[in-house]
């Protein structure tokens, strides 16, 4: 029973608003009235080669959207509403859209592949529709050109929606088969077949694990793409070279047979072919080194000290041709390509994979570097010196200090003096950069020799603060150059050769926020975000001037908060700007509470700071209430019991935070807060405690709340039991089975992906840390009794861990306090409990012998307590 | 749906992105945010860690040493927590102040005098609170709902509307004062503001005057509160907005709507909604859906209609109980009405989930109008009838009507005296089989005397059939009254007729004739003379 759509299709395209609008609304009623004969009608519509083709995209576009959503909720109802539909509806929508791949029109061609992914994405996990891949390679064999054009379109979406698990190796076999088949020049004729076969083999090579095994058959594919990206057409060499760096990193430990002809390709790519597949050739090799950069982070790991894959070298040895080639790229930048956001070209390419290369290799790319520099470096013309100063900034990372501190104290002044004065913005902008990593890799506590000295401390801080009067972009590295600078001097206690300057660079600072332009290139953000560095790093000898930043900063918020009457461009920026305040005044209130000296003086501003966060609590925007909330943390600690008296005002807001689903980090940030207020009100926290228990109760039961919301809430629990003691009692009832189904679900989850492992274990160390909050809160308290029924889940719970073995050193020391915890608070109740468990006996003695201090720490803690459990 | 502009190409994956941040890039510099939250965390993590070691350090209470004190009242209650109520205790001097901000022409003191009130209202209890309700003071409030002015009008509205509702929460005095305001067309019209926060309040504080009374609902229906309720569902709404919605919408509910068709137009947002997994929004959609089902036929057909009974009959599986409730109301009135509109029911498939409700431990309520529901269905059709000895019900009625709670066993026998009353000869054989003459006879000790009718007239078909029996039987004895006397049905049956009610009485004394009286020979003799007897 199709129905006429058609029309209300083309009318939902008007340019004339109450058509489109009144054509949405019968759209939608159509579908809200008969779902099945909706999407039917829209199948109809896309394969009906006599309609128009506007209605016939949006038919696809609606059906697409009718199957897929981007948020994982919805996508799951549409799969589940999809999967409900009768078999026969679903039947006839299935073969409208295999026909549409026979249109001659090739935009329905190209949407129905979609959707026909769509559907194989909801359908073949469920063992449905188990015909599909026969269908489509049937048409392989059809003669015309169109059919199999978008039959290999179509199975190439078809594998970027599926999970290669749900295919089995038979039809992988013969999907590689069609696909290489159809990217082969020698057979097929039609460029636009062969497209499509090399973008479907982009998606399928997923699927080709076990094909990559065998020799002959990876011979195979790999030729048929290496002769791919010399096709005369130049969409098929791009695409064969992204395959090429799709296969650089799934397939990277079978590349070696084939590497000096890839080299030999990319060369020749980077050097003459057109700039996106130059781009893509450059990127084959940053794709290497990602992948030797891990193997080798691997090996050096204290943990493994291996690797699963070995590494074979290969940048290092194609290192003396590589690096020219690379150093090549550099001389084609394109003008002005720092005023552009969206630049990407080859210079920026071939910088960033030398970076790269420099992590990978570290020493050896010097030598082959510092001619490259040398030569350029005073040429007249500013594409040579700009790259040469390029080159160097990108080797700053990889190479030893050692290696790089003689060269880079040669070139300081250098630098320096092209900072001030070299006539272009682009090397001057790139000389700043290099001033910043120089601070960043060969600066602080950590070099042994550090290449800024008392001396030209100085006369870098007089140059880098001229810049910042500079255009902006100049100006934006010259505060990044500084937020290094600083945070060199992290750990220098009161030596810092930065105190002389302090007055000179705060005014520096706040004159770049001011600024007419330093909304462009992220300028105001920068200047911002020395200046805090300036503050974290700074000590108890320049405290009265960063005292004096306060009531400057605290001014220009009240500003913002008081300005009326804005544009909603104007607002933008204004809501920046007061993320920004929030930000710098929460650093300040850290270091002031930090200082025993200051703590005192800082607190006669606390009512101010406090109202003013208030206030800004009243704007909607999320990263506003990020930064206010954290700064709310700050002061909390800084304020202790003497925060209870904003309780009342502050509160709501706390309530509002928690409740905030949708903008998630806000509500992870409040939760976090109230472990700080926590800490900081300890039993004057109790008022509110029930408000703040019920959200967060709510909060847990909600699948509406991002997981990530979860751990912290836990941990929370503990924090308020921490805070309250036996007062936590009457929420045991609810907090209880939580913890006890949560650690159930984390117990015996079985961690198929690293994320879901660290998810895993972030959600037990966050139970472990509410079992011994509540455990300590209760500690001496007559009501201990009440925790006495819940202690042989949580001794199972941890038995259940240690028995899979999964369990990060984070959640081992947790799980070891909470033992003790357990002896500690519930003595005799749980002794023998605890003397039945062989595991936690098990897993104290392997920790007492662990190699962390802190786990060792923790263990023998847990045994004394147990010990007097046991024995009193 | 409206098709969205996505674009009609799936991006492809290129790395070109991630590269293109890894450009010139200041890391550090650029993540201030989340790096200070780190930097946060990380001090949170060591001031967590040092407030547990410095319990375990504090070994002065070791409960190794302690004995374990039987909790008991020696320990004094914890200090009353003096400061439990955070927001009154500054303010408490100066309402006058808080009046006096509230009628100034500054937006940022009459936000704070809104916001003040609205804390005193909110607690319960407030000694403050009968002062803060006058007539002036809500007629303000009333006005501030119009705030727009200020880029934070929409928060001054928020707290406005919210000590509106918290005035409509209580006396029906309180809500009169708030409706007598003129607050409803201003509600009303703030269901149209931009703002999900503004809108959400708004619909509270309608939401609250609805509860109040049918004048109250139709106050708000009148201004035109139904239709721009209706509005608020959409896909573009947050759950929490849907939330607040639909227990408005049920509220309006409570009360027989004016027009079918907006009767009608809430029942497709129901079918809607009846597919959310939102518990609360689905509990609230079943009670809006018992709230219609409660108003008459008329409704129950529309109810029929619209096809959400076999969602709702789905539904009685939910696994909690604020859903299920509602689900059991709902369906036990429509099992009330016409036996076509009961067949509904049973073609939905209630049948099989009845007999869950009545074995599984759910609240008694649920169990009890389930119970009803039964009893409903059994005075239906024959064919109805027959449905419930397919679905294997009549042992559990039995069991029930034995050992159930009082209303549930009560239930139980007016399921069987109905079945047993409307049951065709060969389904009365069948509950006879069942056992069904001893639940009746043990019923005739009650004194509830529309169930004891029931009883009797269901025992009066038994009886029927059972001289239907008799010409069957060579020895012409009618089977079903000799079980009666042997379970003692005769002794109780004769003992009615002492009880007080004409049909109860004429009732027993027209089976004790037809049955026994005239052929004394096969029984005791009745202790007394009947008076009809001749």
């Amino acid at each position: 029973m199709a129905l006429e759509v058609t029309q209300f299709l083309l009318n939902a395209q008007s340019i004339d608003q109450a058509t489109r609008t009144h054509a949405e609304e019968s759209l939608k009623q159509i579908q809200e009235q008969n779902l099945p004969a909706f999407l039917l009608s829209l199948s109809a519509e896309l394969a009906n080669d006599n309609r128009p083709l506007e209605s016939r995209k949006l038919a696809g576009l609606i059906l697409k959207n009718a199957l897929d959503a981007k948020e994982l909720h919805r996508k799951n109802d549409l799969a589940q509403r999809w999967l409900s539909l009768d078999l026969a509806t679903k039947t006839q929508i299935k073969t409208a859209l295999l026909q549409t791949l026979s249109s001659p029109v090739s935009n329905a061609r190209s949407t129905a592949s979609q959707v026909i992914a769509k559907v194989a994405g909801i359908e073949l996990p469920h063992k449905q529709w188990p015909e599909l891949i026969n269908s489509l390679l049937s048409n392989i064999h059809q003669v015309e050109t169109h059919v199999k054009q978008g039959t290999l379109e179509t199975l190439g979406y078809v594998c970027e929606e599926v999970d290669p698990q749900v295919v089995d190796q038979d039809q992988v076999n013969r999907i590689l088969t069609a696909v290489v088949q159809g990217m082969n020049a020698s057979t097929e004729t039609s460029s636009e077949v062969r497209l499509a076969a090399t973008r479907a083999l982009y998606n399928a090579l997923g699927f080709a694990q076990t094909n990559f095994t065998n020799d002959m058959e990876r011979d195979y594919i790999m030729r048929v793409v290496c002769e791919a990206t010399l096709s005369s057409d130049v969409k098929i060499r791009q695409a064969a070279f992204e395959c090429l760096v799709a296969i650089s990193s799934t397939y990277y430990e079978k590349l070696a047979p084939y590497m000096q002809d890839i080299f030999n390709i990319t060369l020749k790519a980077v050097r003459e072919d057109e700039e996106p597949v130059a781009l893509q050739a450059i990127e084959f090799w940053s794709s290497i080194c990602d992948e030797e950069i891990d193997i080798l982070d691997d090996y050096r790991s204290e943990y493994t000290g291996d690797s699963e894959v070995p590494c074979f070298y290969f940048i290092k040895q194609a290192l003396p041709a590589l690096v020219p080639m690379l150093l090549e790229t550099l001389l084609k930048q394109e003008e002005d390509q720092d005023q552009d956001e969206g630049a990407w070209n080859v210079a920026m390419a071939g910088g960033t994979c030398l970076g790269l290369v420099a992590r990978t290799v570290g020493d050896d790319i010097v030598p082959l570097v510092m001619p490259f520099i040398e030569e350029n470096i005073s040429k007249p013309d500013w594409r040579r010196r700009e790259a040469a100063t390029y080159a160097f900034g990108s080797i700053l990372e990889g190479p030893s200090p050692g290696k790089l501190a003689p060269i880079v104290n040669v070139a300081l002044n250098f630098m320096l003096a092209a900072l001030s004065r070299d006539p272009n913005n682009h090397v001057k902008d790139t000389t700043a950069w290099t001033l910043g990593r120089i601070f960043e890799f060969l600066h602080g506590a950590a070099v042994e020799t550090s290449v800024i000295t008392q001396e030209n401390c100085q006369q870098i801080l007089t140059v880098l603060l001229q810049s910042m009067k500079d255009v902006p972009n100049v100006a934006e590295k010259a505060c990044g150059a500084l937020y290094f600078l600083a945070q060199g001097y992290e750990d220098e206690g009161s030596v810092s050769p930065l105190t002389p300057f302090f007055q000179d660079i705060f005014q520096m600072l706040l004159f770049v926020t001011h600024r007419e332009d330093a909304t462009e290139k992220n300028l105001r953000t920068s200047a911002y975000e020395a200046l805090n560095e300036v503050v974290r790093c700074s000590n108890d000898e320049t405290a009265p001037i960063v005292m004096q930043l306060i009531p400057v900063i605290m001014l220009e918020l009240h500003q913002t908060v008081e300005a009326q009457k804005l544009t909603s461009d104007e607002r933008d920026k204004q809501n920046d700007l007061q993320g920004l305040l929030c930000g710098c005044l929460q650093v300040i209130i850290q270091k002031m509470g930090s200082i025993e000296g200051s703590k005192y003086a800082f607190m006669q501003y606390a009512d101010q700071i406090m109202d003013l966060l208030l206030k800004v609590f009243a704007s909607r925007n999320a990263t506003v209430h990020e930064e206010a909330m954290l700064a709310i943390g700050a002061l909390a600690y800084t304020a202790g019991p003497n925060f209870a008296k904003y309780m009342p005002q502050f509160y709501q807001y706390l309530e509002m935070g928690l409740q905030n689903f949708e903008e998630y980090q806000i509500c992870a940030i409040t939760v976090g807060v109230v472990g700080d207020l926590c800490r900081a009100l300890e039993d004057k926290i109790l008022p509110y405690c029930d408000g703040i228990m019920t959200q967060l109760l709510k909060n847990l039961s909600s699948n509406q709340l991002h997981r990530s919301v979860k751990p912290p809430i836990f941990s929370c629990f503990g924090d308020i039991a921490l805070a309250i003691g036996e007062n936590f009692e009457k929420y045991l009832v609810y907090a209880m089975p939580m913890l006890q189904s949560a650690a159930e679900l984390s117990a015996h989850v079985v961690s198929q992906d690293d994320d879901m492992l660290e998810y895993t274990n972030q959600l037990r160390n966050g139970i472990l840390e509410a079992y011994s909050g509540i455990l300590q809160g209760f500690k001496s308290s007559p009501k201990t009794q009440a925790l006495v029924p819940y202690a042989a889940h949580v001794l199972q719970f941890i038995d259940t861990m240690y028995g899979g073995r999964e369990m990060d050193d984070a959640v081992m020391k947790s799980a070891l306090g909470v033992l003790g915890d357990l002896a500690d608070t519930l003595g005799s109740h749980v002794g023998p409990l605890i003397s039945q468990s062989s595991s936690s006996k098990d897993l104290i003695e392997e920790c007492m012998v662990y190699d962390d201090p802190l786990i060792r720490e923790s263990a023998e803690w847990a045994k004394l307590a147990i010990n007097r459990a046991v024995s009193g | 749906m409206p098709p969205s502009p996505s674009p009609s190409h799936p991006q492809r994956r290129t790395p070109e992105n991630a590269r293109k941040k890894a450009y010139k890039e200041q890391t550090d510099v650029t993540n201030g945010r989340r790096r200070r939250e780190a930097q946060l965390l990380r001090l949170r993590k060591s001031h967590r860690e040092d407030t547990l070691s410095k319990r375990r350090r504090d070994d002065t209470f070791s409960p190794s040493t302690e004995p374990e004190p039987d909790i008991g009242p020696a320990r004094p209650e914890s200090d009353p927590p003096s400061s439990s109520d955070p927001s009154s205790d500054a303010d408490s001097n100066n309402l006058l102040g808080i009046i006096n901000g509230l009628k100034s022409e500054t937006f940022s003191l009459q936000l704070e005098a809104t916001i003040k009130i609205r804390k005193i209202l909110s607690v319960d209890g407030n000694s403050l609170a009968g002062e803060v309700i006058t007539a002036d003071v809500v007629a303000r409030l009333v006005e501030l709902l119009s705030s727009k002015k200020n880029p934070r009008g929409p928060q001054l509205q928020v707290e406005a509307a919210w000590a509106l509702t918290n005035i409509a929460a209580g006396t029906s005095e309180h809500t009169e004062v708030v409706t007598n305001a003129g607050a409803v067309p201003k509600l009303v019209k703030l269901l149209e503001s931009p703002c999900s926060d503004v809108r959400e309040q708004a619909m509270w504080a309608l939401g609250n005057i609805a509860a109040e009374s049918q004048m109250c609902r139709e106050l708000v229906i009148d201004h035109g509160g139904f239709v721009q309720l209706l509005s608020q569902f959409n896909e573009h709404a947050r759950v929490s907005n849907l939330r607040m919605a639909t227990w408005t919408l049920s509220n309006l509910c409570f009360g027989k709507l004016p027009s079918k068709s907006q009767t009608k137009a809430v029942l497709q947002i129901l079918q809607q909604l009846l597919t959310s997994i939102d518990e609360k929004i689905l509990s609230d959609t079943c009670w809006a859906v018992s709230y219609l089902c409660n108003h008459g036929t008329d409704e129950i057909q529309m109810v029929i209609e619209s096809q959400i009974c076999p969602r709702l009959v789905k539904l009685l599986m939910h696994s909690s109980p604020k859903v299920v409730t509602p689900v059991i109301l709902a369906l036990a009135n429509v099992s009330a009405a016409a036996d076509c509109q009961v067949q509904f029911l049973i073609d939905s498939g209630i049948l099989q989930c009845l007999p869950k409700l009545l074995t599984r431990n759910y609240p008694k309520c649920i169990k009890n109008q389930a119970c009803m529901t039964v009893s409903n269905i059994c005075a239906g059709t024959i064919a109805q009838i027959q449905a419930i000895i397919d679905a294997k019900m009549v042992p559990l009625l039995i069991q029930l009507s034995q050992h159930g709670e009082t209303d549930i066993k009560k239930e139980a026998i007016w399921a069987i005296a109905n079945a047993t009353s409307g049951g065709s000869p060969d389904q009365i054989r069948s509950l006879v089989g069942d056992g069904c003459i001893l639940t009746l006879c043990n019923a005739l000790v009650l004194s509830d005397a529309d169930l004891l009718y029931a009883c009797l007239n269901g025992l009066e078909s038994i009886l029927k059939v059972g001289d239907v029996e008799k010409m069957k039987d060579e020895v012409g004895t009618n089977p079903y009254a000799v079980l009666m006397e042997e379970c003692g049905g005769l002794d109780k049956l004769e003992n009615l007729q002492g009880f007080n009610n004409d049909a109860i009485f004429e009732k027993t004394i027209k089976l004790l004739e037809s049955y026994w009286v005239e052929d004394g020979s096969e029984s005791e003799a009745p202790k007394e003379p009947s008076p009809d007897d001749t």
